[in-house]
């Protein structure tokens, strides 16, 4: 007997990169790499995974005199985007730069921001040309404080509520071009 | 001090953090973030122009004359053993 070979899959530990741009840019299945550029990157800041998800329901179809089972067909999709969770400085705030709040910076309460993701590309790294991407253009919510969640005590953290932008409703996949 | 400001960069206009606009040195304007119904006004040109995605025609010209091949080949008849009707 012999053993099937195992396909190659793809790390997410530590291999993710998110890049947000303040802009709308000029198409957002083909973001250039200047666009991505001017962006901000955010994958250190930001706690844990960052997935969006989806739920669809199922709708039953109209029962016929002559049945007695109905099947369900596939009804509306719900994409739902989690809060975003990053790091920042309470005390540093006010000062523009400062050290440690560019995420802060970037994600203002009730702005539109293009989240980039790029699953597969490490998080320390700039994504570069031909990288595929899904993109989320977000309305972002008022910022929370509150420790992060980890065993170590926490850092100061914020918790953002970020829903799509009208318009829009589900994540967008493209890939950079040139 | 309102946070989100108008700013003026790389052409466009749009909403965005003051510290980020001070930060990158984008050009803040004297102009509200929002529309009088409450809603956040939408991203433009400098100039004002309204964005509008990106289109092209390119693809679905593409399609359109490769349509138009396949149904001038399927217009011949095919070939029977006594060769084409014409």
């Amino acid at each position: 007997m012999t053993q099937l070979p195992m396909p190659a899959t793809t790390a997410t530990w530590g291999q993710q990169s998110y890049v947000v741009l303040s802009s709308a840019p000029a198409s957002l299945t083909a973001i250039t790499a200047a666009e991505l550029t001017a962006g901000e990157n955010v994958s250190c800041y930001l706690y844990g995974d960052w997935f969006p998800t989806a739920d669809t329901e199922g709708v039953s179809r109209a029962r016929k005199a002559c049945q007695t089972q109905v099947t369900q067909a596939k009804g509306n999709t719900t994409w739902q985007t989690p809060p975003l969770s990053y790091s920042a400085n309470p005390q540093t705030i006010d000062t523009p730069g400062s050290a440690g709040n560019e995420a802060y910076e970037v994600f203002v309460p009730d702005s539109t921001v293009y989240v980039v993701k790029f699953i597969g590309v490490p998080g320390d790294e700039a994504p570069g040309a031909t990288d595929a991407y899904q993109v989320l253009p977000l309305d972002l919510g008022p910022r929370v404080w509150a420790p992060s969640q980890d065993d170590a005590g926490g850092e100061a953290s914020i918790n953002q509520a970020a829903f799509f932008a009208p318009g829009y409703s589900a994540p967008i996949d493209g890939v950079i071009a040139a | 001090m309102s946070e989100l400001v108008r700013v003026r960069a790389n052409g466009r206009e749009f909403n965005a953090g003051r510290a980020l606009a001070t930060r990158r040195g984008w050009e803040i304007l004297d102009e509200p973030t929002h529309q009088r119904d409450g809603r956040p006004r939408p991203e433009t040109h400098a100039n004002g122009r309204r964005l509008k995605p990106k289109t092209t025609v390119a693809k679905a010209a593409e399609e359109k004359k490769k349509d138009t091949k396949a149904a001038v080949i399927d217009s011949e008849s095919a070939p029977t053993s006594e060769g084409t009707d014409r």
